[in-house]
């Protein structure tokens, strides 16, 4: 067995023999001991110049202790019995005390403490993803995919129609420009906004097959926003989107079905005359698919980056109930809307009636742009019966007008060129009588229409190509204001129009009139133009009125009910008791 | 809104809808250092824009050391000229609420209210009429045959109440931006470091740039917990009607932006971690008194 002794000798001849071996550096050398033979440097050189030698017995018994005690250990890293007996030896020599051997294990424990190393733990900070980055992420993932290779430059000839029927991207108009001139007039969004929304509905032609698109505008909601993006579907593409709310339809209609059937079950208890006078206002269906109200699509999303929802094609009675509540939207298109009047659906459905609403009252343009189509043929006019044209084209003839008429403050030189919603709800008018009678034929029900006394008088709304000078004032104050956005430099000025009757919508008009477009900003509500008056609940039912079939009265006490069950018993009795007489009295006379 | 780096900072509150066209911020840097410089004021604030029918006005503020006391407010129409706007008194205030409708752009218009009184016979009182009338006198109560009080606004009193009424209402600033000082003035905190993403989550971070109206009535033990060199406002946790605002992280959680659902149209915005905050009301100028229904 190998033993260390604590001879000056033996030590040189490690420190030498470490050297060949070539162990570890951090065993400390020879400038930390004082004494030092002047001979050892030398002997170290020859050495070295010797290269490796056999080792005899005795020394490679010295050098596997050696590698022995350089084994690194399991618990301390960076640590081996070679460095740490080295590092206590030292000490001891440097210090040369008299109590070294008492304090040999203090100085032992001492080095161990202080040579602890923090090794890199295995759990790792996580700090999880921040709400930007997953915004981000999601924008950057919208941004990649429309990045496309820097040295294709695409045709720039967007507006010919002709040109590669195949690249869906020319349909998606430039916000780019719009925002410019937005931004010249003071309103809109940032224009980065502006080009965050345009990339994100690149997602939006690349899966739906869409006609149109339009930038319609932003919806501030408490928690969340909603950019919202019309489109229109190319011909025979409409799906009905109706299935969602035909369920909820019939369902409810199920129920009060179900409740008038409970009257007519307990008929037999039940008079005629105790019935409820109630009867449920007809259902006023929507219009066509592709027609009228739903002629748009709509689509929203939260954020642009995070993917499109598309919003559910709006009934009649989802525009009526809009126009009697008042809500702030909340930003979650499944929230639940308690109002009175209960409005039907969730908040999907109420904010599309009113951006339905919003678009119907604030779509314009120059007066010109659009005309009507004198092509059009005679039956289709008769069709639309009294609402007139609902249909108009562009007129490729349009000059267009200096910038002073389009400014003109009375609002004459701006039209809609969308038809408004009729009080029932739609754009055009459906008589309720009609859908009850129709299958009897048209004909008949034309003749019931001109003698039902009781027929609802058929609604019209202004007829389309109307001045906004017509539009109903608020107040005092007009319902549109045109204004020019720039004062310091009028003469390349655009045209601003502000609604006052929707307060966030705004339609600019450049170029003379032929460039132009509406925005929407804010928080969906109309300006009432004074406070808002919520709707009354309907008066109580009342009771039936007393007749001679039927009159109300007490329920009788317990003591005239024993009192009028004994007078009962008692003439039962009598009768009985009557009877036997009768037949004792016929059998005595037998007998 | 400050008006150094208006330019810059007017990008946190466009989400909103709140933009500056190029030539509004071009004509604000330079007007604004003008009236910073002849009002001698510390600070001059871009306070916003309040749209009328003809013309819209730009509102600023210039204050003084203590920003709480002694501001001015200045309108202008054009970005170019600033016009001071006489403070508004209680008078002012009460009468100011009388007056319906938009505003009209023209700050010597007047609005008339007329109150008809009712006679002890019970006649009719009639319907209380707004009528309009371009009338260049001072606002005088005049006396009519019927018994009818005419009551007549200028346009600058209303709009002076209004701002005042905003101030008071809604504008709001994060807490510890500001302190008071042992004798009572209110400076800017200087390190103030701005508040962290989960603090400014939450309503009670922001407090009511005015006089406090809660604090008193607060228990001794809630009034243990507060600092009262940061703490003397009130926070927006106690607003009445609860969710009069409208708290929202844009940029994930780089900005959060507070805007309020009682006057539409003020904005505040703060950048969590960083001194940036500041507000911006653009509006007609009206109260959303349909609140409670709206929620």
């Amino acid at each position: 067995m190998f033993v260390l002794q604590p001879s000056p000798g033996r030590i040189y001849e490690m420190k030498g023999e470490s050297r060949k071996v070539k162990g570890r550096s951090t065993v400390p050398h020879d400038e930390t001991v004082s004494e030092e033979p002047p001979s050892s440097p030398q002997r170290y050189e020859e050495e070295e110049g010797e290269g490796f030698r056999e080792l005899s017995p005795g020394e490679q018994r010295c050098v596997n202790a050696k590698l022995f005690l350089m084994r690194e250990g399991s618990e301390i890293d960076g640590q081996n019995l070679y460095n740490h007996l080295s590092a206590l030896l030292t000490k001891v020599l440097t210090e040369k005390s008299e109590e070294s051997l008492s304090r040999l294990e203090d100085a032992s424990k001492t080095f161990k403490r202080e040579k602890f190393t923090y090794k890199e733990p295995f759990i790792r900070d996580n700090p999880g993803k921040t709400p930007s980055e997953v915004l981000a992420h999601s924008q950057w993932q919208m941004m990649k995919t429309a990045c496309g290779d820097p040295k294709f430059i695409p045709n720039e000839c967007f507006d010919l129609p002709d040109e590669d029927e195949e690249d869906v991207y020319r349909l998606i108009p430039n916000l780019v420009k719009q925002a410019q001139f937005f931004e010249q007039a003071g309103v809109g969004l940032p224009r980065e906004e502006f080009i965050r929304v345009s990339i994100a509905m690149r997602e939006l032609v690349e899966s739906w097959p869409i006609e149109s698109l339009r930038f319609w505008g932003k919806i501030l909601g408490t928690r969340k926003n909603y950019y919202v993006v019309e489109a229109e579907f190319k011909d025979g593409e409409y799906e009905s989107d109706l299935s969602d709310d035909e369920g909820e339809d019939d369902k409810s209609s199920n129920d009060k079905i179900e409740d008038s059937m409970i009257f007519d079950d307990d008929s037999t208890t039940v008079t005629d005359d105790i019935k409820p006078f109630y009867k449920p206002p007809p259902r006023i269906p929507c219009e066509s698919m592709g027609t009228g109200l739903n002629k748009h699509v709509y689509f929203v999303c939260n954020e642009p980056g995070l993917p499109w929802t598309r919003l559910p094609h709006v009934s009649p009675a989802q525009i009526v109930a809009a126009r009697k509540i008042r809500r702030f939207l909340t930003g979650d298109l499944n929230e639940h809307i308690v109002s009175h009047p209960p409005f039907p659906g969730l908040e999907k459905n109420y904010l599309r009636a009113q951006v339905a609403r919003i678009s119907a009252a604030t779509t314009v343009s120059p007066i010109g742009y659009f005309r009507f189509d004198d092509n059009e043929e005679e039956e289709d006019t008769e069709e639309s019966g009294s609402n007139g044209r609902n249909t108009c084209i562009i007129d490729q003839e349009f000059e267009g007008m200096p910038l002073r008429d389009l400014c003109d403050p009375t609002g004459q030189t701006w039209c809609h060129h969308m038809q408004s919603v009729l009080p029932q709800g739609r754009n055009t008018w459906f008589n309720p009588m009609e859908g009850k009678s129709g299958e009897a034929g048209d004909e008949d029900s034309e003749e019931e229409e001109r003698n039902e006394p009781d027929e609802p008088e058929p609604e019209v709304g202004p007829p389309l190509l109307t001045p906004v000078s017509e539009d109903q004032p608020i107040l005092e104050s007009p319902a549109w204001i045109p204004r020019i956005s720039s004062r310091l430099v009028p003469e390349f000025a655009v045209a601003i129009l502000q609604s006052n009757t929707w307060p966030g919508s705004w339609s600019f008009g450049a170029d003379r009139g032929r460039y132009f477009t509406s925005l929407y900003i804010g928080w969906g509500q109309k300006n009432l133009g004074g406070a808002f008056e919520p709707e009354i609940p309907p008066d109580v039912m009342e009771e039936f009125p007393s007749g001679p079939e039927i009159t109300e009265g007490d329920d009788p006490s317990p003591e005239e009910e024993s009192a009028f069950k004994a007078a009962l018993a008692d003439k039962e009795f009598d009768a009985e008791f009557g009877e036997d007489q009768a037949e004792e009295e016929t059998s005595d006379v037998d007998d | 809104m400050d008006s150094e780096g208006l330019h810059l900072n007017i990008d946190y509150v466009g989400s909103s809808g709140i933009i500056l066209s190029p030539e509004q911020k071009a004509a604000l840097q330079t007007s604004l250092v003008i009236l910073k410089n002849s009002g001698k004021f510390h600070r001059v604030y871009f306070w916003g824009k309040i749209l009328g029918v003809k013309d819209d006005y730009f509102i600023a503020q210039g204050v003084g050391r203590d920003e709480m006391e002694n501001r001015k407010t200045f309108y202008s129409k054009d970005c170019v000229h600033w016009g001071l706007l006489p403070p508004a008194t209680k008078a002012m205030k009460e009468q100011s609420k009388l007056a319906k409708g938009r505003f009209t752009g023209d700050p010597s218009y007047e609005f008339e209210h007329t109150e008809q009184k009712k006679t002890e016979d019970g006649e009719e009182a009639g319907e209380e009429e707004t009528k309009t009338k371009m009338r260049f006198s001072t606002a005088t109560g005049e006396f009519k045959e019927n018994n009818e009080t005419t009551i007549t606004i200028k346009e600058e009193d209303r709009l002076s109440s209004v701002i005042a009424e905003i101030d008071e209402d809604v504008k709001i600033v994060p807490r510890s931006a500001f302190i008071k000082t042992p004798d009572g003035k209110v400076n800017g905190n200087r390190s103030f470091e701005g508040l962290s993403v989960s603090e400014s989550a939450k309503l009670c971070s922001y407090m009511h740039f005015r006089d406090p109206i809660n604090l008193e009535e607060k228990s001794l033990l809630q009034k243990a917990n507060l600092d009262k060199a940061i703490d003397f406002m009130d926070t927006l946790e106690e607003d009445i009607p609860k969710g009069s605002w409208s708290l929202q992280f844009e940029r994930g959680s780089g900005l959060v932006t507070l805007r309020s659902l009682l006057w539409l149209g003020y904005v505040f915005y703060h950048v969590p971690g960083s001194q940036l905050y500041g507000s911006c009301y653009v509006g007609n100028g009206e109260k959303n008194l349909d609140l409670p229904f709206m929620l």
